[in-house]
């Protein structure tokens, strides 16, 4: 029944896109689906990766963001504090603030420069 | 995600292979904004990529690791820079074993010391843990020119 859940549905969708945007901004980090594909949010159209979203009993969202740094990545918990930061001001400014619920941020890797490429 | 331990710095282990760490009572990381998860691989990496950036270590891993490294990256599978790193990480603490080839002229012990301490600065200020130790195991030497193919004139005219 889409219609009930049309709502809830556009403000989750509508998170998981700020989040994108979050870590699309950042120079450091970014976004991975997992090598099956499983951290994936269904937008209209496409999937967004790296981000999962999941209502909570209180009515809010709570968002995970998967993720891979750039070497040398700054502390981690630091790293994930500022993205919890921007993804909250994005969230206030779209007046999604109180939707918003726990933001976990995940690190599966860390992104260096290849040496054999660069020998190649 | 489970719930945010209750101690001012807390990690915890998970069944997945990775590690949660949460620091509560700071502002970056309190237990109602969020987790934080990094996973035993980003261990590894953020060790063998450490150990590699001290000079005279030329790279990682033993004779089996690296022959078989070299084919697992040909066909995409494998990474140098994890090759010769183990870790094991707990709930606060981590310990390295690394394998490393040194560079022919260099000190072996000022290499291993510098490893140690490259390796010790970079894990605990990147992740948080804690490094109780870091072993390290000196394979072989590099000489300069291993890596050129042999030349291989004609022994008769």
């Amino acid at each position: 029944m889409p219609e009930r859940a049309s709502p809830a549905v556009s403000g989750r969708v509508l998170l998981a896109r700020l989040a994108e945007q979050v870590i699309a901004a950042s120079d450091t980090v970014g976004a991975t689906a997992g090598r099956g594909r499983h951290w994936v949010t269904a937008d209209t159209e496409r999937l967004i990766e790296g981000v999962v979203v999941a209502d909570t009993s209180n009515g809010q969202v709570d968002v995970e963001l998967h993720l891979v740094a750039d070497w040398p990545p700054e502390p981690l918990d630091q790293l994930a504090a500022h993205l919890r930061r921007d993804l909250r001001r994005s969230a206030s400014l779209a007046g999604l603030d109180d939707r918003l619920g726990e933001t976990h941020v995940a690190i599966h890797d860390i992104r260096a420069p290849d040496p054999d490429a660069e020998a190649r | 995600m489970a719930d945010a331990p209750s101690t001012p710095k807390e990690s915890a282990a998970t069944a997945s292979g990775s590690t949660a760490v949460t620091h509560r009572g700071s502002e970056p990381l309190s237990s109602d904004k969020g987790q934080t998860t990094i996973t035993d691989s980003v261990v590894t990496k953020v060790a063998g990529l450490a150990a590699q950036e001290v000079p005279g270590v030329y790279e990682l891993g033993g004779g089996a690791a690296r022959a078989i490294g070299n084919v697992t990256q040909r066909v995409g599978l494998g990474d140098s820079r994890t090759q010769g790193v183990s870790v094991e990480v707990g709930q606060r603490e981590a310990a390295v074993d690394l394998t490393v080839v040194v560079e022919y002229g260099e000190s072996i012990p000022q290499v291993a010391e510098a490893v140690r301490n490259q390796v010790i600065k970079r894990v605990e200020g990147i992740t948080g843990l804690s490094v109780t130790e870091v072993n390290i195991t000196v394979n072989d030497l590099y000489f300069p020119g291993d890596d050129e193919p042999p030349d291989e004139a004609p022994r008769v005219a």
